[in-house]
């Protein structure tokens, strides 16, 4: 299918340690993305999820990782990966975009919002630097700030935190890309802060029609948020379908766990559900599913071969071999 | 359970951090962390403090183990007022009040074993005899859900939800009667945070300790406390049972928290109060209700007058609100 804004196949990431170690940080990711789509990409640290989101702006440190080979990265059906630095630099920011994690570490403190905003949009742009001015007072009032042209001159410290992570956005969007990688957007930020945000996303996605890829470990912010999800584990996607179906029907055993994990607002709960154990050393991947230790449903198979993803009816992927069983047990 | 019986009562508590004259404050103002906070704990009850960032919840968690010095106010320990207790005065007590840290990385000293780290408070409070102190510790390590070949491990073989076992190795094995949980689990991945939530509550129940559990994550809370106290800006502005506390919130402010989670439930709709601004500074609180600037329901009298606490609804519930609903 063309009409894919976005499309990933067989990424894999390898970090290079050292002469012959290379380590396999994320391995076969296979998605696609269409325009207006929030995709959440959901798992634990260290299960890949930053990285997969950061190899698509080509961010990560250039002599100590790699792609795989195959690995594939289609933007309105231009292929990423063989671009050179150079054309890339076209794309990254103009096409794509993205939002850190942490709004206090990621603007330059001793430059002011404005020249940081404006930066951007004249790297891109062949505009004066009066339209640029007004470029970035206009998204600054689009994210929700208030009195934006004094704004333009005032350094980061003086703004909040959620005020920086509004910044961040209205920079984000300043070239309108077709593509927004939020990276844990709002972990950093208090509950009602947070909701502000999210709002703020939702809008985006409803004005712009910008596809958004929002990575968080908070299975709330999915649920509230997201159109598709895909759960990450130890580097390999276990599971992608839609919000709804997934948090319906989850039917990998780690999703499971996961959904029964999280204290329940709406009830009182005797006792949490747990996954137990922790997630394997990236350094010595078991040669079976990467799940295997934990999993309660495990077998000899899973231990001695790895599952492929499996395409199931409808939109629904998943990484497990004991796929038809563990559905009946999680239907209960 | 000992219902009912009081372990600790805090009167009128306030924690004000003096601000260097020097870095843009010339009147010599205070940051006021806590102002004004009274409540009492049961013992084997668990009471829940909750906030957004900066809300003085923390500090008064430390201010009651007086790991802060108190600005004003008294605490009851056992019916003992303790705030002016030295050093060595404070030294008995502190065996029966312990605490658990949030980030298990840096609460732990990297060059002490697993053995030596939750030894410590026997060293200290020379409980039981040394020799039978590493069995002990053995024994304490197999409650936590470690074995005794962890005792000869450092902290940085370990992950982080074992670490945070050892914590509470730590805080337990002198068997207090109240512990201060500071985010205990914020740290910790979802899946292990589940594990150490779970080891909490067991060991909660097994040795009938008080907690006071200092969070941010209203879900959390809920699992673990029997009542649950929302702060702002340095005041608690609503306290009442867990369930009444959720299912009847009456201060403006909880209500907008508990609007604000995002829940894991695709089917659920809920009408959402999103609260415009950010918390005003506490070095310049405003000077009537502190939740006035952002409150939907403030009036003329919020901003001039700060509200008490009052009975409101269920027994046990207080509101600290002009138009609590």
């Amino acid at each position: 299918m063309s009409e894919h804004l976005l499309k990933v196949e067989n990424l894999g990431i390898n970090f290079i340690n050292g002469k012959d170690n290379r380590v396999n940080a994320v391995h076969d990711v296979s998605f696609e993305l269409s325009r207006g789509e929030i995709l959440g990409i959901v798992g634990e640290s260290g299960c890949g999820k930053s990285v997969t989101a950061t190899s698509l702006l080509r961010l990560l440190p250039k002599g100590s990782s790699e792609l795989s080979k195959g690995s594939s990265i289609k933007l309105n059906g231009r292929e990423l990966t063989t671009l050179t630095d150079k054309e890339f630099r076209e794309v990254r920011g103009k096409e794509i975009s993205m939002i850190f994690q942490e709004p206090m570490t990621s603007l330059n403190p001793v430059h002011t919002i404005g020249r940081q905003m404006m930066e951007m949009v004249m790297a891109h742009n062949k505009i004066s630097r009066k339209n640029a001015f007004e470029i970035c007072v206009e998204m600054l009032e689009k994210v929700g700030i208030p009195e934006s042209r004094q704004r333009m001159g005032e350094y980061p410290f003086q703004l909040s935190g959620g005020m920086r992570q509004r910044v961040m956005i209205a920079m984000a969007l300043s070239c309108n890309p077709s593509l927004l990688v939020a990276d844990e957007p709002t972990t950093a930020l208090d509950v009602t802060i947070q909701a502000q945000i999210l709002e703020l996303i939702l809008e985006i996605k409803q004005n712009l029609g910008t596809a958004i890829i929002l990575i968080t470990h908070d299975m709330g912010v999915v649920a509230e948020t997201t159109d598709k999800v895909m759960v990450m584990y130890a580097g390999e996607i276990v599971e992608y379908d839609g919000v709804k179906e997934i948090f319906h029907h989850p039917m990998h055993p780690y999703t499971i766990g996961l959904m029964n994990s999280i204290p329940r607002l709406n009830q009182t709960t005797e006792r949490l559900a747990t996954i137990e154990g922790t997630v394997p050393d990236l350094n010595c991947m078991p040669s079976g599913c990467r799940f295997a230790n934990r999993c309660p449903y495990c077998t000899d198979r899973c231990r001695e071969a790895a599952p492929p993803l499996v395409q199931l009816g409808g939109n629904r992927r998943v990484r497990c071999w004991r796929v038809g069983e563990t559905q009946e047990v999680s239907a209960r | 359970m000992n219902a009912q019986k009081e372990l600790l009562r805090v009167e009128h508590i306030r924690k004000y951090f003096a601000i260097h004259r020097k870095y843009g404050n010339p009147k010599g103002n205070y940051l006021r962390a806590v102002h004004d906070v009274s409540f009492t704990i049961n013992e084997g009850e668990v009471l829940g403090l909750v906030g957004e960032s900066g809300c003085g919840k923390a500090t008064l968690g430390r201010t009651i183990l007086k790991l802060h010095s108190v600005t004003a106010g008294d605490i009851y320990f056992k019916g003992e007022n303790i705030v002016n207790y030295g050093f060595k005065k404070m030294l008995p007590i502190r065996r029966d009040m312990q605490m658990i840290f949030q980030d298990p990385f840096a609460s732990l000293n990297p060059r002490m074993t697993i053995e030596k780290i939750i030894r410590a408070p026997l060293d200290t409070f020379k409980i039981g005899e040394p020799r039978y102190r590493r069995d002990h510790v053995a024994e304490m390590l197999k409650k936590v859900g470690l074995n005794a070949d962890h005792m000869n491990k450092f902290p940085h073989e370990m992950s982080g939800g074992q670490r945070q076992r050892v914590v509470i190795a730590r805080a337990m094995i002198s068997n207090p009667s109240f512990v201060v949980c500071d985010e205990p689990v914020s740290a910790l991945d979802v899946s292990v945070r589940a594990q150490v939530l779970n080891l909490m509550k067991d060991m909660q129940q097994e040795l009938g300790t008080a907690y006071l559990f200092v969070s941010h994550d209203l879900s959390t809370v809920r699992y673990i406390c029997n009542r649950i106290a929302v702060m702002y800006l340095g005041h608690i502005v609503e306290i009442a049972d867990a369930d009444e506390l959720f299912n009847n919130p009456k201060h403006p402010y909880t209500k907008a928290l508990l609007s604000a989670i995002p829940v894991p439930d695709v089917d659920q709709k809920r009408q959402r109060i999103i609260l415009q601004g950010d918390v005003p500074s506490p070095m310049n609180p405003p000077a009537g209700c502190a939740f006035s600037t952002r409150c939907p329901l403030a009036g003329s009298k919020c901003e001039q007058l700060h509200p008490d606490l009052v009975a409101c609804g269920a027994p046990g519930h207080y509101v600290a609100c002009f138009w609590p609903e």
